[in-house]
């Protein structure tokens, strides 16, 4: 009887492994062919000169490191992540804690929603609108009698880029939220409030570690979000904005209008380097939740 | 367990659902993946044929046929009884006549139409008649008028200018024309959105309908004595004129036009007899020309599409015509207007393919493409524009695309870098040297050295330049003589400004950005240093002279003379009337600015300040600013180092600075061949004069003749050009923070200094990059 | 209870806000060209005033819409040509992304994580970075300029692979066992209980895949030369702020199918994130 079960579980074991492959295969050619080939290729670049293609060693890495605009667009892509995500993440919580105990989620949803089916281009014609030294925010801003701020000219220019950022993504995260808050169990949180925790103590001891499985992938994909707020920037912009939204995709894009591919390349490889450090990091604490 | 089972069967139902529509839809798209295949392979064989006939002779060869200026494609064009060409132009609601093939034409304004264009309305259809009259259908938005969907009006303007106007309401104004076309006796016929066709009685304002359409596609008309012929992308219908019988059972006809259609709309038509009388019936799209004899069983293909214009994809023609001896005019939706001539001694095939890239459209590169074609038939050139104006793509877009083709080993063979960051084109190594080129050159005509060498370096010329314009400054000549720099130009302008009879403006600039434009190209050069940094120095050095001239130009000026500016200028771009020098002239004219400073661009230019000089006593002299002896290329051209064609590339260089080429004044720029210059300032028309009326100061009305330039002037600017040397600024991405940020330091909204340092921490992103 | 209430009306006065700029959008497309080049005015050629915006046009019209669908023949093409690009690259994506996501959450295999770490950091990479190898590749495919060369590399993006992934780990385990020892084979078992259970997040993959190339920007500009081969997003920023009308029009047009879209499949984005998001 076991011996018979166990040569089972070997045959579907050994199938298995066979079936890995076709399941897989499709994807990883794929993958290979048109996201991995291209990105070795950049790497390859990395250590050659733009045109010429010679090899030049770690020229173009030492080149990179003493641009002032490539450590600019560091700094700004860093801290649109850094400010942005935490502020979006902590926002869409609060959100989704008060539409939890709601009714009428639904409409509300639906509302929070809506932005991210606004075309890209249609988003350059409501910033356009919005924070144009003479729109509708100064528009507002006068008719309460405060000065009007120029919007995309000034400081104030990475504040149009973060709200953006948050308009678009916000719905999305409290819907992730809201799915990890219907998961935590009601058991958990009725037993603790028997036991006399307050709605604070409660909430930070069973309802927030409850909610961490969810965590990750809501921060990768804001992060991943967080890049596509260049394209409107771009638009809106040009591609020399003001330097406080001047992002590493600017960089990029200005970059190869002057050929410098080495540079480009060299950066891409650091930057990559940067997010493997930081989706390692990711899935350590998630796996370490597990 | 019974359940799991059940709860799979409804699961099963479900995925098979999904798979069948999934199936569907992946099924549906290889269908078409294949028959685009399929016609690929076809191609492919053809092309084979084509490789077997490479030694044979005998092509049509496209030439550019000059079209009234301005021309952009909206209207039609006909050949009249008379023999003469006439193309109407709806965009600019004129009508040109040439009696010489397209060399030149005569043009005037179309009264009526051009009331028309000028509301808000919309041109749906024109046609031609034969006699020279000309009809038009529009449909007004302007006014709401009740219960019409498409308020669409007519009118009709006889050869002797007499005007019709009517309104027909077809069909309840529930539908206006598709295209309309007057047959050889003078009938008209229209197509409605609607897909019905009418006859239309222009004397009696009545349309009668004759049949319909059977398909809503593309869409041509042409006729003759006997025939009404329509394709509507997928038929082609024969309405017999004599006996009103309809036919459309030409298979061949139809399933070659059902073919064109589907892999580009825009086929067109003409037909003519040859001289047997036998009819025949031609078309034109992206395949090329084929002419069908009517009755008979094959399309025969007279010109390769991929060898023309018409393979061009960005390219659709409009109107088709055969001429008497057997040639085609082909006139293109973007205004082009070609000629497709047969000759005999021409290689079937061209064996070689020349690609030239520019931003933008330029005229000059036009010409010589047609000139070049004509010495070489076995070369195709194509020129690619980037940018088309219409296009939503960026500069640096249509940049970064032409920079992928360059890094991956392909791209153009020559790139025009007007727009372009040449400096790294030529660092990164993309360009040819071209030092035996100028050899070559120098060899067989003179030049204007210092302009032909003016982007040499260290390690060869990359870039030359074809057409520039000249930095011109004009005024009396005590003021002039002592005027050499920006400085100087400062003191000036503040001792004019001083004077008790200064009542004007000394340059013409009433706003600080129209300053900062005006003097940006001749001081430019300095601020950049060559390691990449800003000169602090020099700008602030700028911005305090131009503060001063600022100062001086806004000491006399008064309200009222800065609205009517506002108002003379309004929707105009500030090159437009700030920086031609002719404009200019006639503003100094009529006493609104004391000298000029501006850059030459054509003889137009030329003309107007020798003949202000003559009335004013004026003199004219190299405009400098910081930097000296600078030319504004306007088209400078280079070989891509990727280019397999380089000698091809090289033979294109000399006929675009050969004599032919650079002698014709194209509105573009002054020639950088020498030898070219008799020709490009010899008068075209001798003995015709022109007169300008315009109001001075007083509002008196004052005239100015306009004469060619003597000789003397000629030889002098000739001698100035002769000096000139430094190429300016090309690049414009800085050009607009220095003039935004520097307006506030002229306005005194900032301090000279302040608003250096913010230049220079605005700039230094694209320095550090 | 009182501070509770303010919260609710404090989120319920967000999600108005968030909505405005659609709203404007909405309402700007129906006034008239004159009305719009009015409060535009200011915007558009610096006259120095405030914009004058007005909610509600003064005569509702549908000028603009009419001129964008039947006077524009090139909107209808480059509608239709997104309408294809998308459908082919959603239609590829099931067929590549959920095996592969299936394969990367039922099975075990060496290097498993090293493999999917490595999916999540491709899926983060910025277009600019790989243009130019991605052009290499396309072009010795004789790709490009065809739509092919923006559906393919499309087809096999990564984010679909972890969407889909994170909603087929939450079936348990002991159903795929069950079905294993009831003698079902590894594709029975993918069709049958994987498919139908992991669908929530399969569709919230093909309704986030819907936006997103719906608003494609960057490969088409790239890969397509000819005009006739765009778009819809590339053909809206053509038509440029001056034609205000024209271009809030085109905007709610293109939003329209998007909000189609996110209508029908919002029940099972909510249901396929909030699966994606559950621990196992």
């Amino acid at each position: 009887m076991w011996k018979k079960l166990s040569r089972k579980f070997h045959s579907i074991y050994r199938s298995r492994n066979k079936n890995i492959l076709l399941f897989l295969m499709p994807s990883i050619a794929g993958v290979f062919l048109f996201v991995l080939i291209p990105f070795a290729d950049v790497g390859k670049r990395s250590f050659q000169t733009a045109v010429t293609g010679e090899f030049c060693g770690i020229d173009n890495y030492k080149v990179i490191f003493g641009n002032q605009a490539f450590l600019l667009a560091i700094r700004n892509t860093f801290k649109l992540v850094i400010i942005g995500l935490p502020l979006l993440l902590v926002a869409s919580l609060l959100i989704s804690l008060v539409m939890y105990q709601v009714k009428w989620v639904q409409a509300l949803k639906s509302a929070f929603l809506f932005p991210m089916a606004v075309p890209t281009a249609t988003v350059v014609l409501i910033w356009k609108m919005l924070f144009h030294n003479f729109g509708l925010m100064n528009a507002g801003l006068e008719s309460i009698s405060l000065k009007s701020i120029d919007w995309l000219g000034s400081d104030a220019s990475f504040w149009v880029l973060i709200i953006s950022y948050i308009w678009k993504n916000l719905g999305y995260t409290i819907v992730l939220w809201l799915a990890g808050l219907h998961n935590v169990s009601e058991e958990l949180k009725e037993a603790a409030r028997v036991d006399g925790a307050s709605e604070t103590k409660c909430f930070l001891y069973v309802v927030l570690p409850g909610l961490k499985p969810v965590l990750y992938t809501i921060t990768i994909l804001s992060f991943l979000n967080s890049f596509k707020v260049f394209r409107e920037a771009y638009l809106v912009a040009g591609a020399y904005p003001q330097q406080n939204m001047y992002l590493l995709q600017h960089l990029f894009n200005n970059w190869f209008t002057h050929l410098e591919m080495d540079k480009i390349a060299a950066a891409a490889v650091c930057i990559t380097v940067i997010f493997i450090v930081f989706a390692v990091f990711l899935q350590h604490i998630w796996e370490e939740e597990k | 367990m019974k359940g799991f089972v059940k709860t799979m069967k409804s699961m099963k139902q479900f995925t098979a659902f999904l798979l069948v529509i999934i199936l569907t839809f992946m099924i549906a798209a290889c269908a078409k993946t294949e028959n685009q295949t399929k016609e690929s392979e076809k191609n492919n064989v053809s092309n084979g044929k084509t490789e077997e006939k490479e030694n044979a002779k005998g092509r049509y060869l496209e030439t550019i046929i000059n079209t009234p200026k301005g021309f952009i494609g909206k209207g039609d064009m006909r050949r009249l009884a008379d023999g003469s060409l006439m193309i109407v132009d709806t965009e600019h609601a004129t009508k040109s006549i040439s009696t010489d093939e397209g060399k030149t034409w005569k043009t005037e304004t179309i009264k009526k139409l051009k009331s028309i264009v000028e509301g808000e309305t919309e041109i749906k259809s024109v046609s031609l008649a034969e006699d020279g009259g000309i009809f038009i259908s529009y449909v007004s938005w302007g006014k709401k008028e009740d219960g019409k969907m498409f308020p669409e009006k007519y009118f009709y303007q006889k050869p002797d200018k007499t005007i019709i106007e009517f309104e027909l309401g077809i069909e309840e104004y529930r539908t206006s024309m598709s295209g309309s076309v007057f047959t050889a006796d003078g009938r008209l016929f229209a197509v409605m959105q609607s897909m019905n066709v009418y006859e239309i009685d222009i004397e009696k304002k009545s349309a009668k309908k004759i049949f319909s359409l059977e398909n809503e596609g593309d869409l041509d008309m042409c006729s003759n004595e006997d025939v009404l012929i329509i394709q509507d992308g997928k038929k082609v219908y024969f309405y017999d004129l004599n006996s009103g019988s309809i036919t459309a059972d030409d298979n061949v006809l139809n399933s070659y036009i059902e073919k064109q259609t589907e892999k580009k709309y825009g086929t067109v038509m003409c037909t003519a007899k040859d001289g047997k009388n036998k009819q025949t019936l031609f078309f034109a799209g992206s395949e090329g020309i084929a002419s069908h004899a009517i009755g008979g069983s094959v399309m025969e293909q007279l010109v390769d599409g991929a060898l023309t214009n018409l393979g061009d994809p960005s390219r659709t023609p409009l109107k088709m015509l055969q001429n008497e001896d057997g040639s085609f005019f082909i006139l293109y939706r973007d205004g082009e207007l070609d000629s497709y001539v047969y000759d005999a001694n021409a290689s079937a095939v061209p064996e070689q393919q020349l690609t030239i890239y520019s931003l933008y459209d330029n005229e000059t590169i036009r010409q010589a493409i047609s000139v070049f074609r004509k010495k070489n038939p076995e070369v195709f050139v194509k020129f690619e524009v980037g940018l088309s104006g219409e296009n939503g793509m960026t500069e640096s877009d249509a940049i970064n695309n032409l920079n992928t083709e360059l890094l991956a080993g392909e791209g153009p063979d020559m790139i025009l870098l007007d727009g372009m960051p040449i400096e790294s084109y030529e660092e990164k190594g993309m360009l040819v040297d071209l030092g035996d080129v100028i050899t070559g050159l120098e060899s067989a005509n003179a030049y204007f050295e210092g302009i032909l060498k003016g982007y040499q370096q260290k390690s060869g010329t990359y870039v030359l330049p074809f057409r520039y314009n000249v930095p011109l400054l004009t005024g009396d000549n005590t003021t002039l003589s002592k005027i050499s720099d920006l400085k100087t130009l400062a003191d000036e302008a503040e001792r004019i400004a001083g004077l008790q009879t200064t009542k004007e403006t000394v340059l013409g600039c009433y706003s600080a950005e129209e300053l900062l434009e005006k003097l940006y190209l001749t001081s430019a050069n300095v601020w950049i240093t060559e390691d990449g940094t800003v000169d602090k120095t020099a700008l602030s050095e700028f911005l305090t002279q131009a503060k001063r001239i600022y100062e001086a130009e806004q000491k006399n000026l008064d309200e009222k003379e800065r609205k009517a500016h506002e108002e003379r200028v309004e929707g105009k771009k500030v090159t437009e009337y700030l920086l031609e020098s002719g404009s200019q002239a006639l503003d100094q004219f009529s006493k609104l600015q004391i000298l000029t400073a501006g850059y030459l661009s054509s003889m137009l230019d030329f003309q107007s300040v020798t003949s202000v000089k003559k009335v004013n006593k004026n003199e004219y002299k190299i405009l400098n600013g910081q930097d000296s002896n600078l030319f504004c290329s306007t088209g400078s051209i280079s070989i891509s180092k990727n280019s397999k064609n380089q000698e091809i590339a090289k033979q294109f260089i000399h006929t675009l600075l050969g004599t032919e080429v650079q002698g014709k004044d194209l509105g573009d720029g002054f020639p950088v061949n020498a030898d070219a210059y008799k020709n490009f300032t010899k008068n075209p028309t001798p003995g015709s004069s022109l007169v300008v009326g315009t109001k001075d100061g007083n509002g008196n009305d004052i005239m100015l003749d306009i004469e060619w330039p003597e000789q003397s002037e000629i030889d002098k600017l000739k001698n100035m050009i002769d000096s000139l040397k430094v190429p300016s600024v090309t690049d414009n991405s800085l050009k607009d923070e220095i003039i935004t940020n520097g307006a506030q330091a002229l306005t005194g909204e900032k301090g000279v200094e302040q608003s250096v340092e913010e230049i220079i921490q605005k700039i230094s992103l694209h320095l550090q990059e | 209870m009182k501070k509770n209430e303010v919260c609710r009306l404090a989120v319920v006065a967000l999600a108005g806000i968030v909505c405005v700029p659609v709203i404007l959008v909405v309402f700007g497309s129906f006034k008239s060209g004159n009305e719009l080049a009015d409060s535009l005015g200011s915007i558009l050629s610096n006259t120095g005033e405030m914009i004058n915006w007005k909610l509600f046009p003064n005569y509702p019209t549908l000028f603009h819409y009419v001129k964008l669908l039947f006077w524009t023949p090139e909107f209808l093409t480059v509608f239709w040509n997104s309408v294809k690009i998308v459908l082919l690259i959603l239609i590829g994506q099931l067929f590549v992304a959920v095996p592969a996501a299936w394969a990367f959450a039922t099975f075990w295999w060496k290097g498993k994580n090293i493999l999917f770490t490595l999916y999540v950091i491709l899926m983060l990479l910025p277009f600019q970075v790989t243009m130019l190898p991605s052009y290499l590749v396309m072009n010795k495919m004789n790709l490009m300029n065809t739509q092919a060369s923006v559906i393919l590399p499309a087809i096999f993006s990564t984010f679909p692979v972890f969407l889909i992934y994170r909603s087929f780990t939450s079936i348990p385990k002991e159903l795929l066992e069950a079905a294993r020892v009831d003698g079902a084979g590894e594709f029975q078992i993918f069709g049958k209980i994987g498919i139908p259970l992991g669908s929530p997040g399969i569709l919230s993959a093909v309704v986030l895949g819907f936006l997103d190339y719906w608003n494609m920007m960057e490969q088409p500009l790239a890969f397509l030369k000819d005009k006739t081969l765009w778009p819809l997003s590339l053909y809206l920023p053509e038509i440029g702020i001056e034609q205000a009308g024209m271009a809030l029009a085109a905007s709610v047009v293109t939003l329209a199918p998007a909000i189609f879209v996110f209508v029908v499949g919002q029940d099972y984005l909510e249901q396929g994130i909030a699966a994606s998001g559950i621990k196992e």
